[in-house]
């Protein structure tokens, strides 16, 4: 029979030693990937300490996230500040910084490409504890060089908790600023020289260059960074618990997502509240990710 | 070429039938934290001398790591050793049923030894419903550790017993920290929240009934303290274990930390090493009777060996002569009483000036009344730090930042 044949366990007892052979990522991906993702979502609709008897509790724990305030101050700490400031600083400065190494009047290529890309590879406990010594409030380099110039000295932890956010973000800028330069650098290697050489021939301007050819080329690429840059955002993790702890610090002022799924799940041992929270992330992702897409599959007008 | 090899399997197959017939031996796993290497080194070879058959293998994680990975073991119901630590600010978490093997039930009658172990950390370690989870190792009772030097330049008395007077009352301890603190150069405690939280290390968040208790009087009146602390400017307003921290106390900037005794031990080996004659140790002004941490050990009902590791656990934890070379090597300050009347406890010790410490912290352990554990405890805390932190930084009302606490506290468990 033909339609036997055609059957997928046919094809696949036909050529069972190359579905063998591809088969490690599968059983990986099964045990250490789907599995997790499907019992997370069964454990959000439940009540769960990680030891005793499941309770089912349907949206009670959803109900209940919405409801609660550490979650709203996480999610506007993630989106607002770490998320939308902090990546527009970084992403344009990434642009920028990519668009001058790949142009001429910069010399020694290989050596800025790796300066940037260096931070982005180290370990991000050690980075962090390098960082909470330059941010130490009586001890701390910064503070020495402001009180040496007559400033006052910061005080980073306290107050209304002002200055944990910048601090998280100066971390974060730059200890992701490298990557983004690298991605850029490949999408701008991808654009054809002739448009910069009759642009030149045009008489244009380095702006008018960056402003007219790079931007509206690099469109794809700029939207592959803001997707994973927003992922990459929305489970930031180390840096805040490393610099903040996992309460995000005075009035929460550092508390991320990632942070709160961490402090419910594994502080707190409420597995099915952090399993519902880990859903709610998943689905702002997705939605700022399907706004994304729109806004930068658009055709260039022109 | 052949036939060697055939001669070398066969020697092969020999060695390994061989071996296998004479290792019955039965290998116990322990996780724990560092240094409990250190800990368990000067024991291992009594033990194996008394016990053959039983091998011990230590696998050291951080504390975290050591703490989910068993929850996470407990959970899947494979891959838990046969022997876990666990910190007493965790236990809670494992206080529901199941998981860790009720030590106070035959074969291990664990029960015969509540008379020696102090009375405070034996009801710490049990859970609501009765059940021992945990066999308790150690204790942190707490004390105000001091900079005699900066005492000194300060014109003030030195010695432990004036500065116990001195820093009788929590008033006095303030009119001190004014005349030792100099803005910018050096501070009377590292963070005013230290004042706080001596109070409710890791325990008495809830009451018996199971009530919220962090807005009682006398929650308010350590965060008073604290605050009137802070608003003086007394404090470094450095967090513990920050790098900050690890270079402002040996540098002699921080003239009172309060904490568990267990700092002594930090002191010594890391934070100052060469601080000896430096530092002292008095009560904590007020209420002498507080601690902060110790660990315990627990036996995983996954155990394929859990009387093998019943007897490690007594013979490291219940037996007196292991706590004193504990206690010697890693200074973890036995929870076991009949240990207390070693000699040791009665020793100077040179790096605290002379000073008997050792005596001290049993007379604050002896003080210590019952906490009260609650398997919210975790999250109370974290909540009512955070609220402390914020009445600290942004002069928040101490009774409002503590009915704040009690409402979110309230909220997340539950309860009402």
């Amino acid at each position: 029979m033909a339609s036997a044949r055609d059957s997928l366990w046919y094809q696949v007892k036909k050529n069972w030693l190359a579905y063998l052979y591809i088969s490690p990522f599968y059983i990986l991906f099964v045990v250490f990937g789907l599995f997790p993702i499907l019992f997370s979502f069964f454990l959000s609709f439940n009540s769960w300490d990680g030891i005793g008897k499941m309770q089912w509790v349907g949206l009670s724990n959803y109900v209940a996230l919405l409801k609660d305030r550490l979650f709203w101050r996480a999610l506007i700490n993630t989106l607002v500040y770490i998320g939308l400031i902090t990546h527009i600083i970084m992403l344009s400065l990434a642009l920028i910084i990519a668009f001058l190494i790949n142009s001429e009047i910069v010399r020694y290529k290989d050596f800025f490409k790796i300066a940037y890309f260096a931070p982005n590879i180290t370990s991000s406990v050690a980075v962090s504890i390098i960082f909470l010594t330059l941010y130490g409030v009586q001890y701390g380099l910064i503070n020495y060089i402001l009180q040496s110039i007559g400033l006052k000295p910061i005080d980073w932890w306290g107050g209304t908790g002002f200055w944990v956010k910048p601090a998280i973000m100066i971390l974060f800028i730059w200890r992701w600023l490298g990557w983004n330069v690298v991605i850029y650098l490949a999408g701008l290697q991808s654009i054809p020289t002739e448009l910069y050489d009759a642009a030149k021939v045009d008489g244009a301007s380095l702006f008018q260059v960056f402003r007219h050819i790079t931007i509206p080329l690099l469109r794809p690429v700029i939207l592959f960074s803001v997707i994973l840059s927003i992922i990459g955002t929305i489970t930031t993790f180390d840096e805040p618990y490393m610099l903040v702890g996992s309460m995000g610090g005075t009035n929460n002022a550092g508390l991320t997502l990632g942070l709160y799924l961490y402090l419910t799940g594994f502080e707190w041992g409420k597995f099915g509240y952090a399993s519902a929270l880990s859903y709610l992330m998943f689905i702002l992702i997705v939605i700022i990710s399907i706004i994304n897409w729109r806004i930068f599959s658009r055709r260039p007008t022109q | 070429m052949k036939k060697f090899l055939l001669v070398f399997l066969t020697f092969i197959f020999l060695v390994s039938t061989v071996s296998w017939a004479v290792a019955e031996a039965v290998t116990i796993t322990l996780w724990g934290w560092s240094p409990w290497d250190e800990a368990f080194k000067p024991i291992l070879p009594e033990f194996y001398k008394k016990y053959p058959n039983i091998k011990v293998d230590i696998k050291i994680m951080s504390n975290p790591d050591v703490h989910n990975k068993l929850l996470t073991s407990i959970a899947a119901g494979a891959g838990a050793p046969d022997i876990c630590g666990i910190e007493i600010a965790q236990i809670a978490k494992f206080a529901s049923k199941g998981g860790l093997v009720d030590l106070l039930k035959p074969p291990f009658n664990a029960g015969k030894y509540e008379k020696i172990v102090v009375p405070y950390k034996w009801h710490e370690s049990l859970t609501s419903d009765g059940r021992l989870i945990a066999f308790p190792w150690d204790i942190g009772p707490a004390a105000v550790f001091y900079r005699r030097d900066l005492f000194q330049k300060a014109g003030l008395p030195s010695e432990p017993a004036s500065v116990q007077k001195l820093l009788s009352t929590w008033d006095k301890y303030i009119d001190v920290g004014k005349k030792i603190t100099i803005p910018g150069k050096q501070w009377m405690i590292e963070n005013a929240s230290s004042i706080f939280y001596i109070y409710y290390a890791h325990q008495d968040f809830f009451d018996k009934e199971g009530k919220v208790a962090v807005d009682s009087p006398r929650a308010l009146k350590a965060l008073t303290i604290a605050k009137k602390v802070r608003e003086l400017g007394l404090d470094a307003k450095v967090s513990m274990w920050t790098p900050e921290w690890q270079a402002l106390i040996p540098d002699g900037k921080i003239a009172t930390q309060i904490v568990g005794c267990w700092f002594g031990g930090f002191l010594k080996t890391w934070l100052d090493p060469n601080g000896a004659g430096k530092w002292g140790i008095v009560p904590i002004p007020e209420t002498p009777g507080l601690n902060w941490g110790g660990s315990n050990l627990a036996i995983p009902e996954q155990s394929k060996h859990k009387e093998e590791a019943w007897k490690f656990i007594e013979f490291a934890l219940a037996r007196k002569t292991s706590q004193i070379a504990i206690y010697k090597a890693v200074d973890f300050f036995p929870a076991l009483t009949t240990a207390w009347n070693d000699p040791i406890f009665y020793e100077p010790d040179p790096y605290f000036g002379g000073q008997k410490q050792r005596l001290l912290f049993i007379n604050i352990a002896k003080q210590t009344p019952i906490p009260v554990v609650n398997p919210n405890d975790p999250m109370a805390e974290s909540i009512l730090m955070q609220h402390v932190a914020n009445c600290l930084d942004q002069g928040i009302d101490p009774a409002k930042a503590l009915k704040d606490a009690a409402d979110e506290i309230r909220e997340k468990a539950g309860i009402k």
